[in-house]
């Protein structure tokens, strides 16, 4: 039978989908920044609220005297006022980096074809595999691996051999990683550096 | 995106303030910015003559902590659903049937060493959370697409819930 050109963009689509999935289920969800930022919105909001509306009997009254001071006799110059400034900005740019940032996962996310079927990897795990892989390779004594980068990804792969004219046991070791990081499909295509050192 | 849009409009707010605040005192708005103290007379006079300020700023308050509670809420909701045991969504038996099943069935795959499989989520978004661990060199593309075709999709069926969702956690059996 056929494929159909209906038949390419709809799984074409569901990989997209499930792409997205796996991205999704395995993102840092940052909850501990996520819940500070809740637990504080909770007491400033509702400690203004309930200030404003038991004023003046308020139990508040002394620090919101003591802030209406200070704003009324500390110039924005001041370094106790450039100091709490300073603090505000870098917990804002904190936060919005925080937000921005992908962030380290403990699972790598891998492709798939159905949405409903998401599916990732323990990147610690994944490391040990491809060292196991790249120490098979005949010639090769030890080798560790680590999975580097967020935006330029990598695996760098260093391994020592007994050789000391290896010839093209580095390609060997690259071509054997890359072919076991491709079976497993990882959503993030990554680049295999081989470091060899003779020993 | 959705779930950091808090941290995202908190951290701006922060910021915009922050580095307002900081302009101001370093000059950035004029010498008389910098060197008079931030209520003067006139501000004195609007915050107490102003009928609407106060009651406005309480209930800028309040929608402030009920944004709060609301993002707790979800995010304690979401982190529950994740890990604790979803209650009935399909008769008891059918759970637990369609799950040993599952956990057979994948068992019985190439290169597999253990399975677990809980049943998670929440009853309209439920979630077949299974941890799999395999040998070493196991080929983890093909177990996937195997369940994908087969176990999976039969879950579904079997419990009568087409958006179940699996969540596959592979661990690599190894020294670490």
């Amino acid at each position: 039978m056929a494929t159909s050109v209906e038949d390419l963009l709809g799984a074409s689509a569901l990989r997209r989908a499930a792409r997205l999935a796996a991205l999704r289920e395995f993102r840092p969800s940052r909850m501990p920044a996520r819940m500070a930022v809740a637990l504080v919105a909770i007491a400033i909001g509702g400690l203004t609220a309930l200030a404003v509306v038991t004023w003046p009997r308020s139990f508040l009254r002394g620090p919101v005297e003591r802030a209406d001071h200070a704003l009324r006799t500390l110039p924005p110059s001041d370094p106790a006022a450039l100091a709490v400034a300073a603090a505000l900005a870098g917990l804002g740019l904190l936060l919005v980096l925080l937000a921005l940032l992908p962030g380290r996962t403990r699972m790598e996310p891998l492709r798939g074809a159905d949405p409903l079927v998401i599916a990732g990897v323990d990147r610690r795990r994944l490391s040990w595999a491809l060292a196991a892989t790249a120490a098979d390779v005949p010639g090769v004594g030890e080798a560790t691996v680590r999975l580097r980068g967020r935006i330029r990804r990598r695996v760098i792969v260093r391994a020592i051999t007994a050789y000391p004219m290896p010839g093209t046991l580095a390609e060997e070791i690259r071509d054997a990683v890359a072919v076991r990081l491709a079976e497993m499909e990882p959503v993030y295509p990554r680049t295999v550096i081989v470091r060899l050192t003779w020993q | 995106m959705r779930h950091r849009l808090g941290l995202a409009v908190a951290g701006n707010v922060l910021l915009c303030a922050g580095v307002l605040a900081l302009a101001g005192g370093l000059g950035a708005f004029g010498a008389g910015v910098r060197a008079e103290p931030v209520l003067d007379g006139a501000s004195s006079r609007l915050l107490a003559e102003s009928r609407w300020l106060w009651p406005a700023v309480a209930v800028l308050g309040g929608a402030v902590a009920l944004g709060g509670l609301i993002g707790l809420t979800g995010q304690v909701r979401t982190g529950l659903a994740r890990h604790i045991r979803l209650g009935r969504i399909a008769p008891r038996l059918a759970v637990m049937v369609s799950r040993t099943n599952f956990v057979e069935e994948v068992e019985r795959l190439p290169g597999v060493v253990a399975v677990r499989a809980k049943l998670t989520g929440t009853r309209p978004r439920p979630r077949l959370a299974v941890t799999i661990t395999c040998a070493p060199r196991a080929d983890i593309g093909l177990l996937r697409q195997e369940i994908t075709a087969g176990p999976a999709p039969r879950v579904r069926v079997a419990l009568g819930r087409a958006e179940l969702c699996t969540v596959i956690h592979f661990q690599i059996a190894g020294p670490i």
